[in-house]
């Protein structure tokens, strides 16, 4: 995609800081100016969309699946064995 | 009695109770944990078999050294630690494996920066893609996204976990999630 300069913040400025102005670890101050570009930015608000959608599927996943029952056996035996 | 009290001795308190030889605690310690320690075994061993084994030594060793819990931060982490001790230990990868240091710009790309793609929420069938996608990684990328994305630890915890520095868990974490990415479209294609 050509490397837009919108409000003052090139496409490439965005992908490089994206992880931090989504988890919210950028100062104020450049957190509104990477949401002036990636508001007027299609390019960047649907990969910033794209990010998140993964992102909320793997969170999804949550509770981890029990042991399978083989596995538990033997994690049982090696316990008894302390 | 209501659930929450019978439920919930701190993790601390299991563990200390342990170090004086209560099994009961100790079990009771390893249940809350196994099912969480196996998925994350799993995402840093090469095989089952070895997640499975990882495991295992991972309570072997908490038992042993139970009473050197002393309660910062979560127990779990404290486990996923020992875990990965114990694999680079097995399997000395990050001795020799070099990190990988790919161009931020093209992994954009291979994640879809580049071109106009119908947005990954409504490609994406299921679950199974993104755990697909996942467990296709390397498992620098798949431990820290387990960790942060799945367990939901911060960047700091984590960082104590991998032994890393903030910045460099942040540019760990970015890489990652766009690795994630590109597999995700990788599998659209696929499909
Ligand atoms: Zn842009």
């Amino acid at each position: 995609m050509p490397d837009s300069l919108i409000a003052g913040v090139r496409c490439s400025e965005v992908l490089a800081e994206l992880s931090d102005f989504l988890d919210g670890q950028l100062e104020m101050a450049r957190t509104e100016t990477l949401q002036a570009h990636v508001i007027k930015c299609d390019a960047c608000e649907r990969f910033g969309a794209d990010v998140r959608a993964a992102l909320d599927l793997l969170r999804e996943t949550g509770t981890p699946e029990p042991l399978p029952d083989d596995v538990s056996k033997r994690l049982a035996e090696c316990l008894r064995a302390l | 009695m209501p659930a929450t009290e019978q439920q919930e001795q701190p993790d601390l308190a299991l563990l200390v109770a342990s170090s004086s030889g209560d099994k009961a605690a100790f079990e009771e310690f390893v249940d809350r944990h196994k099912s969480a320690l196996f998925r994350f075994a799993r995402a840093i061993s090469p095989s089952l078999t070895d997640a499975e084994e990882a495991m295992q030594q991972t309570f072997v060793s908490a038992w042993q050294h139970a009473s050197t819990f002393r309660g910062e931060g979560h127990a779990r982490g404290w486990l996923f630690q020992i875990a990965r001790n114990a694999q680079n230990k097995m399997h000395r990868r990050r001795a020799g494996e070099p990190p990988q240091h790919d161009d931020l710009t093209d992994l954009g790309n291979q994640a879809g920066w580049d071109c106009g793609l119908t947005p990954l929420a409504d490609v994406i069938e299921n679950r199974e893609w993104v755990q697909h996608a996942l467990s296709s990684l390397l498992v620098d990328d798949q431990e820290i996204l387990v960790l942060i994305e799945v367990e939901g630890f911060s960047l700091l915890e984590a960082g104590d976990i991998l032994g890393l520095s903030l910045p460099a868990t942040k540019s760990r974490l970015h890489r990652a999630r766009l690795r994630l990415l590109a597999a995700l479209r990788k599998e659209e294609h696929h499909a």
